[in-house]
């Protein structure tokens, strides 16, 4: 069933990928402006505006670049699922009648700010916070090693191989081919993905995804506004936000994320199950994250992610389509990758992904992972029958 | 891993107010773990309120130092200076028992691939330069 809340727009910024010669708020512009294109809206339609990722009050500086005084705004920052987490707030909203038309931005230069010397988060630097107390001093203030922890206990627990997490690299590669827009398209098989140097045990540098620069951009509405629109229209039918922890040793278990919650809540909402998605895209900041996300959300029992990706059933002309832009792991991931996921359920969803076209995709899942497997956010979404 | 001379490798660790019974345990050659008065439940990381019941009531105790890998991994890289050197190197985290589980450097010679989950290791405490000791667990 519907929320009553659609997705009616959706955008990249003109370039992605490496774009030295533009500022991140740049980004956001050119992707607010696709998106609302797309939507056949205007800025001057948009009433709720929700963003995060830069400066210390992200949507105080995006909505002033834009022109925005927004009725409802919001900063929810809980890593690379924030956008997700920003869509479910997005429709409490919109549904409670607090606004009409939520435009939610995403743009960062984090290929190009190492360039330029310059940082665009806010981040503390205090050795009186947990993180810095209990997990830097011994190797871990970044994603990768955070994930790695994670995935050898369930390659222990559960005979979790190397190569079943590289066959995921390699069907998310192939999915990139596909998409013009994607960063890296030549193949890839899983002994180049098996032979590429170490990172951090268990992932290798092709596990891991790739850090680009990039802008994205969705708009929501209600369903009743979203029919006078002349576009397409992808109804959000459930949604759920969960989080369990800050840093790695605080995760309540080790192979279990919070996605086994929010996907729970956002089925339930929705009223439908794993076996009726034809489409998913689920955040792959590491191979990893896509197997253990595929056990949480319930398309396959806890423990059997690596036999489910294996035989290469998730890349195009497979049984399962997952991860149709070519993911974080291939096409973009600029330090975030929730936004990106939305963008492309919904042109799916629309039937406008062009060679990647999934035959007849009307029901689809999003689901972004933040932090250090700490928080998740799932969208259910469905092609609009109108 | 091999951590010959931590004597040479300054910790980036200022220990935080709510932590520094267990910066003089490990001081002390000892791991101290912060329990709650009022539910009887030992926690980890240490804080001014039990996260379990929000008691402010905490005592600390002795811990024998003793535990099993519960996860670990083995840095190729790392983008942290004080550690640069000893790469690769393991990171594991550490079950103690009672549902404490302790992020450390586990020091694996002679070769950090041994690494595995549900080995038995136990702290030991070495000098480090610009702080005190540090904990760092070894295989038992």
């Amino acid at each position: 069933m519907s929320t009553g809340v659609a997705f009616v727009g959706a955008g990249e910024a003109d370039r992605i990928g490496s774009v030295p010669d533009k500022s991140a708020l740049q980004l956001h512009a050119e992707a607010a402006t696709a998106a609302l294109t797309n939507a056949n809206l205007e800025l001057s339609d948009v009433d709720g505006f929700f963003t995060c990722g830069l400066d210390f009050m992200p949507s105080l500086l995006v909505a002033e670049y834009l022109g925005l005084q927004p009725k409802v705004s919001g900063s929810n920052s809980i890593g690379g699922s924030s956008f997700v987490a920003h869509a479910h707030e997005a429709i409490q909203a919109i549904h409670s009648g607090a606004c009409e038309v939520v435009l939610i931005t995403h743009g960062e230069t984090r290929r190009s700010n190492a360039r330029r010397g310059v940082t665009t988060r806010p981040a503390h630097d205090d050795p009186w916070f947990p993180d810095w107390q209990w997990e830097r001093p011994w190797g871990v203030s970044t994603p990768p090693p955070a994930y790695a922890l994670a995935a050898t206990r369930h390659m222990h627990e559960y005979g979790t191989t190397s190569e079943q997490l590289a066959e995921i690299a390699v069907a998310t590669r192939a999915w990139a081919a596909l998409n013009p827009m994607a960063k890296n398209r030549d193949p890839l098989t899983v002994d180049d993905v098996m032979a590429s140097p170490w990172l951090v045990y268990p992932f290798h540098v092709l596990d891991c995804c790739l850090v680009t620069d990039a802008g994205g951009a969705v708009v929501l509405t209600s369903t009743d506004r979203a029919r006078t629109l002349g576009v397409p229209v992808v109804d959000v039918l459930g949604s759920g936000v969960h989080h369990t922890h800050y840093g790695v040793s605080n995760m309540p278990d080790l192979t279990v994320t919070p996605a086994a919650v929010s996907g729970r809540l956002a089925f339930e909402q929705a009223g439908v199950s794993p076996d009726d998605i034809d489409v998913a895209e689920l955040y792959d900041s590491f191979t990893y994250t896509v197997l253990v996300t595929l056990e949480d959300l319930g398309f396959c029992a806890k423990g059997a992610g690596g036999e489910f990706v294996s035989g290469q059933r998730t890349a195009p002309g497979g049984e399962f389509p997952l991860n149709t832009s070519g993911g974080g792991l291939s096409y973009t991931h600029p330090g975030m990758f929730g936004m990106f996921l939305m963008i492309e359920a919904v042109r799916q969803l629309r039937g406008e992904a062009g060679d990647r076209q999934v035959a007849g995709a009307e029901l689809g899942v999003v689901n972004g992972i933040g932090g250090y497997l700490s928080s998740a956010a799932t969208l259910i979404l469905a092609r609009s029958e109108s | 891993m091999t951590l010959p001379d931590l004597q040479t490798v300054e910790f980036p660790i200022s220990p935080s107010p709510d932590a520094q019974p267990f910066w003089d345990g490990v001081e002390r050659g000892q791991l101290v773990i912060p329990r709650c008065i009022r539910c009887d439940t030992p926690f980890w990381y240490p804080r001014n309120l039990c996260p379990t019941c929000g008691s402010r009531d905490i005592e600390w105790n002795p811990h024998h130092g003793s535990g099993t890998v519960h996860a670990f991994c083995i840095h190729h890289h790392t983008s942290l200076p004080h550690l640069r050197e000893f790469v690769p190197f393991v990171t594991a985290l550490v079950d103690l028992g009672d549902g404490i589980r302790m992020m450390g450097l586990i020091d694996i010679e002679p070769d950090p691939t041994a690494a595995r989950c549900d080995i038995a290791v136990h702290a030991t405490f070495r000098r480090c330069a610009g702080f005190q000791q540090i904990p760092v667990f070894v295989p038992s």
